[in-house]
């Protein structure tokens, strides 16, 4: 039977360790350095003690921990630049929203932070991106722990054709998370708002939820890999006004735990959800080459009301793009 | 790429705050011309034509509402909604204060003034020169302009002080004069906070233009004056 919600104790996340398949040894290639490591600002390498984030929105508020770091980044399809010399921080625990016109590459960035980016062939990055002060691209960090820490819900829900409790036992059971599977998956279906809603028929298919509970469903499933990070590409491009509410109150509650980047093409989204804005845009390069870069980031009160850059003045206020 | 609607939409807004501003400014030297003249029928007329000044408050009022709901501005635009939104109050702030020099004439009925009228004109003519200068700087987004009318308001605040140190020795010297002085005294209170609003003014068209938010003047309390 599964335990009402007071009675679940889920151990903190941060702790699970992989013992693999035999070919992986993500225990020793990541977990106890990259997993769970909280960043002292103080102890970070002294090789990023002269780099300076562009925070284009000010200095970094003192109450706040990076949880990335992103350093003179460079982003290449094949011969073709995508990301040009990205400087940003994402502060632990907040919400981040990236903003820009299509074809800025907001979406190229934010696969940038889980090294999803590696799965099309011929893609390389230059510069660095530090997780809690532990470079992500660096040779010993196994690019799939990277995306169990670091998980993403995209913009078209897609539930596996299973059932509901099948949907997020996946990804506790791909994740060699330990525990009650039957716990843990209802830990984070409570956690994704939607158990009240499917408690009672888990064995049902995933496909027959709606648009809003299916992306919530995605939502618990990235959760059941317990992260500690959570990219989100346009989770409510495809959801009608009132499941874009739910969601954004999710993902407002989700804050306390996680740290969130979501992309939005909705700058009211952006604007209502977030506590950071980067903004991005496009920049013409030699030859006509078009690549994407961050021009402005900071409060996203402040970006919202008084812009910095008029590049970003412009966007927000329907001017362009 | 331009928003065509909501920026003519935002135009028109601004010209008819304009137009307000520049009806207010009037009814400010009306409302002295009243109480200089001892014009009973003026005075009337202004007080009458305060609920129409009202009406088109609340008519701007509605139209920023309305911006704000269906355009979703954000950046100048949203800075200048609000501040065409708060100016529209503080005009009709200062239209009520002049409408209290009307209802101080009428008040006054046939009882000649304490004294003749100097300091008060003059505190009228530099409200309805700042309130000129604080619409012009908004029709421009000149935020160093809008500084310097603020500045002006010292000179209302220490005219207003004269009168306030001359009347109370009126008082003293005949007690008798005290209903009459407190009429005068209360003229210029409603000029000197005519001034304060014009100064507000100024502070929403350095925001609009800057997206600072500061006040610009700290005024000296009148208690502190009257005790020195």
């Amino acid at each position: 039977m599964i335990t009402s919600p007071t009675q679940i104790q889920i151990t903190s996340p941060q702790k699970h360790s992989r013992t693999g398949d035999g070919s992986i040894d993500l225990v020793a290639a990541t977990s106890t350095d990259f997993v769970g490591l909280r960043t002292d600002p103080e102890a970070l390498p002294s090789s990023l003690s002269g780099i300076k984030s562009q925070n284009f929105g000010g200095a970094k508020p003192a109450s706040l921990t990076a949880e990335f770091q992103v350093s003179n980044l460079n982003m290449f399809y094949g011969s073709a630049q995508a990301l040009k010399n990205v400087n940003l921080e994402i502060y632990q625990r907040q919400i981040t929203a990236i903003i820009g016109p299509s074809g800025c590459g907001k979406s190229t960035f934010l696969r940038c932070f889980n090294r999803m980016n590696e799965l099309i062939p011929n893609t390389r990055i230059e510069g660095q991106i530090l997780f809690r002060a532990q470079d992500l691209y660096a040779p010993n960090v196994d690019p799939v722990a990277v995306r169990k820490t670091i998980g993403m819900v995209f913009q078209k829900p897609n539930p596996f054709p299973k059932s509901i409790f099948d949907n997020v036992a996946y990804a506790a059971q791909i994740n060699n998370i330990k525990g009650n599977l039957k716990e843990i998956v209802e830990h984070a279906l409570i956690q994704a708002e939607l158990w009240g809603e499917v408690k009672d028929k888990l064995k049902q298919s995933g496909l027959a939820l709606s648009g809003g509970q299916q992306q919530r469903l995605c939502i618990a499933r990235a959760l059941a890999a317990q992260p500690e990070v959570i990219l989100m590409d346009e989770p409510c491009a495809s959801l009608d006004p009132i499941a874009t509410l739910r969601i954004e109150e999710l993902v407002r509650d989700l804050k306390k735990e996680f740290t969130i980047v979501i992309v939005t093409h909705n700058m009211q989204q952006a604007a209502r959800l977030s506590d950071y804005t980067a903004m991005m845009t496009i920049t013409e390069q030699e030859e006509g080459k078009r690549t994407g870069t961050v021009i402005e980031h900071g409060e996203t009160r402040h970006l919202f009301t008084k812009p910095r850059d008029s590049r970003t003045e412009d966007y927000i206020t329907g001017r362009f793009g | 790429m331009p928003r065509t609607n909501l920026d003519i939409e935002l135009s028109n807004l601004k010209l008819q705050l304009l137009e307000y501003g520049s009806r207010v400014k009037d009814v400010i030297g009306y409302g002295m011309d009243a109480l200089k003249t001892r014009d009973r029928a003026m005075a009337e007329s202004i007080i009458q034509n305060d609920a129409r000044l009202n009406e088109t408050r609340y008519a701007l009022e509605e139209q920023c509402y309305s911006l704000l709901a269906t355009q979703s501005p954000m950046a100048h635009d949203l800075r200048d909604i609000i501040s065409i939104l708060l100016i529209a109050i503080e005009l009709e702030r200062i239209a009520d204060h002049a409408k209290n020099l009307a209802e101080i004439c009428i008040f006054m009925g046939n009882e000649p003034l304490l004294k003749p009228l100097i300091d008060l004109p003059r505190m009228s003519e530099l409200c309805q020169l700042m309130l000129s200068r604080a619409l012009d700087a908004f029709a421009r987004g000149d935020a160093e302009a809008a500084q310097a009318v603020a500045a002006m308001d010292d000179e209302i605040d220490s005219l207003y002080k004269q009168v306030l140190r001359e009347l109370m020795s009126c008082i003293v010297q005949d007690p008798h004069a005290f209903t009459r002085a407190m009429n005068l005294l209360f003229a210029g209170h409603n000029l000197e906070r005519a001034g304060d609003c014009i100064t507000n003014i100024a502070e929403r068209v350095i925001y609009a233009k800057t997206g600072e938010l500061a006040e610009l003047n700290v005024e000296e309390p009148v208690s502190a004056v009257t005790l020195k």
